[in-house]
């Protein structure tokens, strides 16, 4: 892209550094091989339609260096199985709407969905059922493989979060966004809320092995860890991608644009308050860390392992964070420009790959964009 | 006064009485009798659900009246020394009294825990058990909100507008105060139609509405930290006057989206096959959710002038608080 940037990108604040997981490359292997497996790529979503995937937008995108950046520590299987879920679940946004606005076909739409939730059954047991397309093969696989070591809780949790992936579709398929531009209020709250942030939230849980405690899972600082931290993650993608979604794709629901409209600030301006506000969250996060679960543990008096769950799943999320920013420094999609100085490792694809067009959510919550 | 809920005089001389014998006037630098009178909570309640029966009115009235009070105990005698461990020990006794069986597991031990004792045990059977889940959820959010606005002047932390707005929703009752109204008026809203995401955002915004008025209204008040007009202006370095402006712009278009969002709940209708009488029951809560802002604005700014005249105390910035762009005639009517 070789527009000039429409502002400089403020300094981001980072907790530390960001790591890179040694598995990065047998994991590229590792899940490119699952998702041929999983008949995702050269996939059309309909007869004579164009792919879903291309093997070449399956390159570039490189969802192993997603997770490898943003779970440095996770194992080589672990780390697979995390690309494998990445994979899946921007399968099934492209795969979803590419089919339903060919069809047009609402209803069908719906079922399609509540079948996907019967594969995911909280008991953790084989759903049992046929399997019909790629997208309940992929998710099938998965289910096995993810929740054995997990409560019924979190899987409660894990669906919960991933159903709401599923209404975000379904609300994108049905056009139901009016164009009205978001206040400041609404629009943080709400990219909260049909994020998959918080999903992603869920998958460190399994990945570091460290799911909240039961006892203290309804509680309010582990909430605002969650949250604090979807927070930082699409401010920080909004400030990435500004260029791409309101230069490129014409849309509006950006942090930058929705601030600089509101306040009627320029651009740059606009941009240093949403950083203001990522820098806020992040500080939030932090303070919830050293301030609130010291008293949450004595309050609910967790033993040592317990303890030492959460200030894992707390680190982790942090090494999220900071991978997350590393990979959009990395990513030669995004405008970064002025911030250069760790130069490119994800040399897979170069060229510009035909990922869906009409999907934006999903990846824009996980600080990722479609190939353009 | 001709929004206010038929029953209001009843609901006075009730109130007092429940206040008097849960001790809610005992202590002089939370309530007493002249103060609780001046506060005059059967009023907002009276406003705020103005169609209700007496039997669900005094029921909602007995929970909010209790939750009125404890937001006025934590304010007179935690906040000031930023009393964070007696702020949480205070609010886990009250959770020991969202009971779902009326036995009450200890005698209650101060006036705020009589109050809720009371209430709930009155609610409990008239609420089918994933109501009280929410109402027991709602009071939780409530008394968790108290617990962070200690904690930010504890630690003289003064949240960021993010933060604010979440703890705003649960204090004033995000998940509570539409319970209770639908509650008010016969539970006929279908259990579907709560759990769209159309809903959920009328109900986001509504509560902002009247979160971004109450904290007007409190502005400038003893709590230095936790009010919209404070946050906001320390966060973008502006000044109280365009911190002021600020918040009852986003009051406004809180406003707006709230009116929106009702705008886009028909086509809900027809996605969820609803019978004639669920859509008018929605059409129903929808009015009831405009009613409750215009009777909790106009009983604010009842408040406010109340003050102005017998306090004089108050600043002159911020006057006419929570009416513009209210397209609800009951502030017209109350003011």
């Amino acid at each position: 892209m070789s527009k000039p940037q429409p502002y400089e990108l403020p300094e981001f604040y980072l907790p530390h550094p960001a790591r890179l997981n040694p598995h990065l490359e047998a994991t590229r292997v590792h899940t490119k091989a699952w998702a041929y497996e999983m008949d995702m790529i050269d996939t059309p979503a309909f007869e004579g339609g164009p792919p879903v995937m291309s093997e070449r937008a399956f390159d570039t995108f490189d969802y192993g260096g997603l997770v490898a950046w943003t779970h440095p520590d996770a194992s080589k299987e672990e780390l697979d199985l995390l690309a494998d879920w990445y994979v899946w679940v921007f399968w099934f946004d492209d795969h979803f709407l590419d089919t339903f606005k060919h069809t047009g076909d609402m209803a069908g739409a719906k079922e399609y969905l509540a079948r996907l939730h019967r594969f995911m059954p909280v008991d953790g047991v084989d759903s049992g059922l046929e399997i019909t397309n790629a997208t309940e093969k992929g998710l099938a696989d998965l289910w096995v493989r993810t929740v054995p070591a997990m409560s019924g809780e979190w899987r409660k949790r894990f669906i919960a979060n991933t159903i709401d992936l599923f209404d975000e579709s379904l609300w994108e398929l049905a056009n139901r966004e009016s164009g009205r531009l978001a206040n400041p209020i609404t629009y943080v709250l709400q990219r909260r809320k049909v994020g998959g942030a918080p999903w992603s939230a869920n998958l460190v849980e399994h990945a570091i092995e460290a799911e909240w405690p039961l006892k203290v899972a309804h509680t309010r600082p582990l909430q605002v860890l969650s949250d604090t931290f979807s927070d930082g993650v699409h401010m920080l993608n909004d400030l990435f991608s500004y260029q791409r979604e309101i230069e490129t794709e014409g849309e509006i629901n950006n942090a930058v644009h929705v601030m600089s409209e509101y306040f009627g600030l320029p651009l740059q301006k606009a941009a240093d308050l949403v950083n203001d506000i990522r820098t806020s969250r992040l500080k939030q996060f932090e303070n919830t860390v050293f301030t609130e679960l010291p008293a949450l543990f004595a309050e609910y008096a967790l033993t040592p392992q317990e303890q030492a769950k959460i200030a894992l799943y707390a680190s982790a999320l942090q090494d999220w964070q900071v991978g997350g920013h590393e990979w959009h420094m990395n990513a030669s999609r995004y405008m970064n420009q002025k911030r250069g100085a760790t130069p490119p490792i994800t040399t897979t694809g170069s060229g510009i790959g035909g990922l869906g067009t009409a999907a934006a959510n999903i990846r824009k919550i996980f600080g990722l964009e479609a190939v353009a | 006064m001709s929004q206010a809920n038929q029953h209001l005089d009843r609901l006075r001389e009730h109130s007092l009485e429940f206040a008097r014998r849960s001790g809610m006037l005992d202590l002089p630098h939370v309530w007493d009798e002249q103060a609780f009178r001046d506060f005059d909570p059967a009023l907002w309640s009276a406003l705020t659900h103005p169609r209700a029966s007496w039997n669900e009115l005094v029921r909602l009235n007995d929970l909010h009246l209790t939750l009125w009070y404890a937001l006025a105990y934590v304010q007179s005698t935690f906040k000031p020394s930023g009393d964070l461990a007696g702020t949480k020990a205070f609010t886990r006794g009250l959770a020991d009294f969202l009971i779902t069986e009326p036995v009450l597991p200890r005698p209650p031990v101060n006036p705020a825990e009589r109050g809720l004792a009371e209430a709930w045990q009155n609610l409990l059977p008239c609420v089918a058990s994933d109501q009280l889940s929410r109402l027991r959820t709602g009071v939780l959010q409530f008394t968790d909100s108290a617990v962070r606005e200690v904690a930010n002047l504890a630690q003289d932390r003064i949240p960021d507008p993010v933060d604010h707005v979440e703890n705003l929703r649960h204090k004033v009752g995000l998940i509570l105060a539409p319970e209770l109204l639908l509650f008010s008026l016969g539970n006929r809203v279908p259990s579907e139609v709560m759990r769209t995401r159309e809903m959920v955002a009328v109900l986001d915004a509504w509560t902002d509405v009247a979160g971004l008025n109450y904290d007007l209204a409190m502005y400038p008040g003893p709590d230095a930290v936790n009010n919209s007009v404070v946050v906001n202006r320390e966060f973008l370095g502006i000044s109280t006057e365009e911190a002021i402006a600020l918040v009852r712009r986003l009051h406004g278009s809180q406003l707006d989206e709230f009116e929106h969002s009702l705008g886009q709940l028909p086509v809900l209708f027809d996605d969820l096959r609803l019978a004639e009488q669920e859509r008018a029951a929605t059409l129903i809560f929808a009015d009831g959710l405009r009613d409750w802002l215009a009777g909790d604005a106009g009983w604010e700014a009842g408040r406010h002038n109340q003050q102005q005249t017998t306090l004089s105390t108050v600043p002159a910035g911020p006057t006419g608080l929570g009416t513009t762009g209210f397209r609800i005639p009951a502030v017209s009517a109350l003011t």
